[in-house]
């Protein structure tokens, strides 16, 4: 049975290894509150979250795939989070004890696969229940599918035989063993017979038997030894019906995770006041960014205030350029539009009124790392290795997110160095947003290529305090360093 | 009469073995090659044979053909597999006999009498295909046609064959045999199988709807399939009721055939043990391309010598290091006789003397010595004389027990002996040790043995006409680095220290310089 509620073709691997950068967005965009929001105390959601947002989906027809089951779980909250729980129940089964990893004691492997799917059984019930009920509420294809399926598949003669065999498979009227003679006389190829003795009980009674005497330990070791020598040749196949099972339940918790995890980020945003839309994206071959009420998520989640909203229009602007005040904000949009690139293109919600932006094939970014406050020289050094791994995983169409990079030299050759850069992504069809305090770099971008380039500044007010906003404009020299001195030393 | 493959006549193999190492295995380090090469055997215990050298060039020469046509490695291996399988066999039949005629076994039952039969199907087989890896490789050594003669008139006997095919036939009917056991309260009942369903399909069919990846496969303790030997005999017992035929066969069969096993067949597997062993033993070492040959024979000591000899028990042990030993030469042509060792401590000297031990006492047990070529006689007695750990008390009595044992070697030893002294006379006074260094090299010379004396006394270095010199090298490149090689050369003991004393700018020149500051 499938579960394809993230992808319409595929299933979802949740530990499949990250891509490359993955983990630098985690960081630079300090995804961590957003993940933490979603999952509560949940490691599984938790995981899947993690998995689904950095891993950002590229075809628009995968999106809005995403987009429509999302659009059933905001309409139908409880029934998925009803779904979502079934699961959990079901896995935590089969997370007892060690034993079902780690135990090569093969007859007490079998009476827990036994009593393991015993217990699935249960919860498949429970499952065709809340799918017979949801399925005419439900719209989405990944839901649809799913319902049909295991309406289907668990219908009422699977669970009416599945219970008769684990209960043959408790042996209560005796173990039934097949074997012959093999090349020195001894028996091999044991094998599980189905045969209830009960029932043939006459042939049986009529064969020849052999009790060994009470105190003959060796016989009767070696009788319950036959015995474990069958149950170990039919073990592996028990393991793997549990296996795949759990497999199936594992898979719809994965996949249900990320969506229950939307669920909670909204209500936790919404209880915030803070709008929230699915995205459009505009045209393949044209370049629009605009939003409206923009907003950096994580910090909407750990800030105990309302935080500045944004609003853009960038058309055909490959270039961004964010100069201006220290702490003025120029951070936190730059997460924020990287935030909202990522949560568009995993099929989820933006933190924005009204949002459109284009589609990517992938999202790049290269901070300055403050923990790396090392040698200057050795600093531009790591910030260039880094620039290069980046440059070999670039395509055209591709964003790329600059926060203070190249700026451990003097301000000229950090500048040129920059505009070079600048120069040969734009000129390359990737777009690139740079935040930076170091003008003449800002000034050269203006110079040679006004068209393409947007400008951005993080203001001052009259009385030297900061607004947040980030609003177009020139790029200006100083980064009131200085007022940022006097707030601190009074 | 069975052949023997170590002893070229029946006199010579009649003899008895030693029981004991001679009193210089454990000087020569030849325990540690011994019980290297004995542990491979399992089986039959080899230390004898290698407690027992060979006196007589002719017999040397006949295991030496033996172990030359063992060189090819296809007919190595399969000689192994070959006959350790017969020895096994022989074990267990041994057993079974003594289960079917012991009337107090309480094992004269169905299980046994099947085992036999089994037995005997399996040795038919080990021999005729014994007798075909014989006609695929084609011995050549005395020793091993001798025996492919017997061995292939033994496969064409009619008692033979008749014994193969009725085990044949017997194996077939109890090999048809299936049942279905129901094991229930600690009982058991039997009845033939009649094709019931078995628990895996129908789990399959139930449960794969569910995905179509397996779970991992998992390795579980697999119970042991040693199974009781009472149930079993209880098992066939009711098997016997359907099978009766069958089973009156069997009886009849182990009646017959108890003693299957050929004496000869026996002694040549167990002889071929010395010379799988030693094959064994030597092959790794071949693979990382250390030498190994066949010594020429000489009647007399007159001209001796080993290219690129090395210590076999060293290079066994730096074998499991990865690491290769140092190999050194060395020639003794008439009048020369006694090897002069010098040169820096913990330079290969003892290592080099115990070496060539080694290849006299190798030589005459038969066996392939470690060299590119070499050329010796068989030595009539070997004499060592090396340090003891455990006589280390006062000077005096140290000196006193060294001289009463070199007395005893002197007095036993004759011109075809090897003597081999290691740092004797170290406890003593320079001016003593050389006086009685002289004595002892006189009396070498007198008896005209050949011998290895490694010292520190540089003057018995060129002493006589008998005497040749050798040194432990170094490294010229780095003067602290020894290279374990000896090589033929006068003694220089300053060469050494001056080139240590160089490393550390502790020269006369350079101390002269960096004193004066």
């Amino acid at each position: 049975m499938k579960v394809r509620l993230l992808f319409a073709h595929r299933p979802f691997d949740a530990a499949a290894p990250l891509a490359f950068g993955a983990q630098e967005l985690c960081s630079d965009l300090e995804l961590a509150p957003v993940f933490s929001a979603m999952a509560g105390q949940d490691p599984v959601i938790e995981q899947s979250a993690r998995a689904v947002l950095l891993a950002p989906l590229t075809d628009r027809d995968d999106i809005l795939y995403r987009q429509r089951v999302l659009a059933d779980c905001m309409a139908h909250p409880d029934a998925v989070r009803r779904l979502y729980e079934i699961s959990c129940r079901a896995l935590a089964g089969c997370q007892k004890g060690d034993w079902w990893d780690s135990s090569d004691f093969a007859p007490g492997v079998f009476a827990a696969a036994v009593e393991l799917l015993t217990g699935f059984l249960a919860h498949l019930r429970d499952l065709r229940e809340v799918c017979q009920k949801s399925r005419p509420l439900f719209s989405s294809e990944g839901f649809t599918a799913l319902f049909d399926e295991v309406l289907s598949q668990v219908d009422t003669a699977f669970l009416k035989e599945a219970a008769r065999l684990l209960d043959d498979l408790q042996f209560k009227g005796g173990i039934v063993v097949g074997m012959r003679l093999g090349p020195d006389s001894r028996t091999e190829n044991y094998t599980l017979l189905r045969q209830d003795p009960q029932k043939s009980w006459l042939k049986w009674k009529l064969a020849p038997g052999y009790t060994p005497n009470a105190w003959d330990y060796n016989a009767i070791r070696d009788l319950n030894n036959r015995r474990d020598r069958a149950m170990t040749a039919s073990v592996q196949v028990l393991v793997n019906a549990a296996s795949r099972i759990t497999d199936f339940f594992a898979a719809l918790q994965a996949e249900l995770a990320f969506y229950v995890g939307a669920l909670s980020l909204k209500d936790r945003l919404s209880s915030l006041d803070v709008p929230v839309c699915l995205p459009e994206f505009c045209q393949k071959g044209t370049l629009l960014r605009s939003f409206q009420g923009l907003r950096d998520v994580s910090l909407c989640l750990t800030l105990s205030g309302p935080v500045v909203p944004t609003a853009l229009r960038a058309e055909n602007k490959p270039l961004i350029v964010v100069t201006g005040a220290n702490r003025g904000g120029k951070t936190t949009f730059l997460r924020s539009l990287g935030q909202s690139q990522l949560m568009a293109q995993a099929g989820l919600f933006t933190v924005s009124s009204r949002c459109t932006l284009p589609l990517v094939p992938g999202i790049f970014t290269h901070f300055c790392r403050e923990e790396d406050a090392s040698l200057s020289s050795g600093k531009l050094d790591e910030e260039l290795r880094r620039m290069d791994a980046i440059v070999d995983k670039l395509t055209p169409g591709a964003l790329v997110l600059f926060n203070e990079s190249f700026a451990s030299t003097n301000e000229r050759e950090g500048s040129a160095l920059c505009r070079q850069i600048s120069r040969a992504l734009v000129q390359n069809g990737i777009e690139t947003v740079f935040v930076t305090h170091q003008f003449a770099f800002a000034a050269l971008c203006r110079k040679e290529d006004p068209a393409r380039s947007l400008f951005l500044r993080a203001p001052r007010l009259a009385d030297g305090s900061r607004s947040f906003v980030i609003e177009e404009g020139e790029p200006l020299q100083t980064a009131f360093g200085a007022d940022l001195y006097h707030q601190i030393f009074g | 009469m069975s052949v023997s493959i170590l002893f070229d006549t029946p006199e010579k193999a009649a003899r008895p073995l030693a029981q004991q190492p001679p009193a210089f295995f454990v000087d020569l380090a030849l325990d540690r090659i011994c019980e290297a090469a004995a542990a491979g055997c399992a089986l039959v215990d080899l230390r004898p044979f290698f407690y027992t050298p060979l006196s007589d060039p002719a017999c040397v020469r006949y295991r030496q053909q033996v172990l030359q046509d063992l060189d090819e490695p296809e007919l190595c291996f399969r000689l192994r597999r070959a006959t350790n399988a017969l020895l096994v066999l022989e074990q267990r039949r041994a057993e079974a006999e003594a289960d079917l005629t012991d009337s107090m076994s309480g094992r004269n039952d169905f299980m046994t009498r099947c085992r036999c039969v089994h037995l005997a199907g399996r040795y038919a087989a080990a021999l005729k295909e014994l007798l075909s890896d014989f006609e695929a490789l084609n011995p050549r050594s005395p020793g091993l046609c001798a025996f492919w003669q017997q061995l292939s008139a033994l496969c064409s006997s009619p008692e033979f064959l008749a014994m193969q095919a009725e085990a044949a036939r017997l194996e077939e009917g109890l090999l048809s045999v299936s049942c279905t056991m129901l094991i229930r309260d600690g009982t058991f009942r039997l009845r033939p199988f009649e094709g019931e369903a078995d628990i895996n399909g129908e789990v399959r069919r139930l449960f794969s709807r569910f995905g179509e990846k397996d779970g991992p496969a998992r390795s579980f303790r697999q119970p042991t399939d040693a199974t009781e030997h009472m149930i079993d005999a209880q098992l066939l017992g009711m098997v016997s009721r359907w099978n009766k035929p069958l089973f009156a066969d069997i009886d009849s069969f182990c009646k017959k055939y108890l003693h299957f096993f050929e004496e000869g067949v026996l002694r040549f597997c167990k002889e071929a043990q010395f010379y799988l062993c030693w094959q064994a033993l030597t092959a790794p070492l071949k693979e990382r391309g250390l030498a190994f040959c066949y010594p020429a024979l000489d009647e007399a000591p007159g001209h001796a010598g080993c290219e690129k000899l090395f210590d076999l028990a060293l290079g066994l042990r730096l074998w499991r290091e990865e690491k290769l030993p140092v190999t050194s030469s060395f020639s003794l042509d008439d009048p020369e006789r006694v090897l002069v060792i010098t040169g820096p401590n913990q330079g290969g000297k003892t290592t080099f003397t115990r070496a060539i031990g080694q290849l006299y006492y190798l030589t005459a047990l038969g066996c392939s010595v470690p060299g590119r070529s070499a050329r010796l006689h068989l030595a009539d007695g070997i004499y060592t004389h090396f340090n003891r750990e455990e006589d280390l008390s006062t000077l005096s009595s140290r000196l006193q027990e060294e001289l009463v044992r070199l007395h005893g070697i002197l007095s036993k030893a004759g011109p075809q002996s090897l003597v081999l002294i290691n740092e004797i006379f170290a406890s003593t006074t320079l001016e003593d040790g050389l006086w009685l260094g002289r004595k002892m090299m006189e009396a070498l010379g007198r008896i005209g043995c050949t011998a290895v004396c490694v010292t520190f006394l540089d003057e018995l270095s060129a002493f006589d006409e008998h005497t040749v010199s050798m040194t432990s090298a170094v490294d010229p490149a780095d003067p602290a680095r020894r290279t374990f090689e000896i090589r033929r050369r006068p003694a220089d003991g300053m060469a050494y220290a001056g080139s240590l004393a160089q490393k550390y700018h502790l020269t006369e020149e350079e101390l002269n310089r960096r004193l004066c500051r």
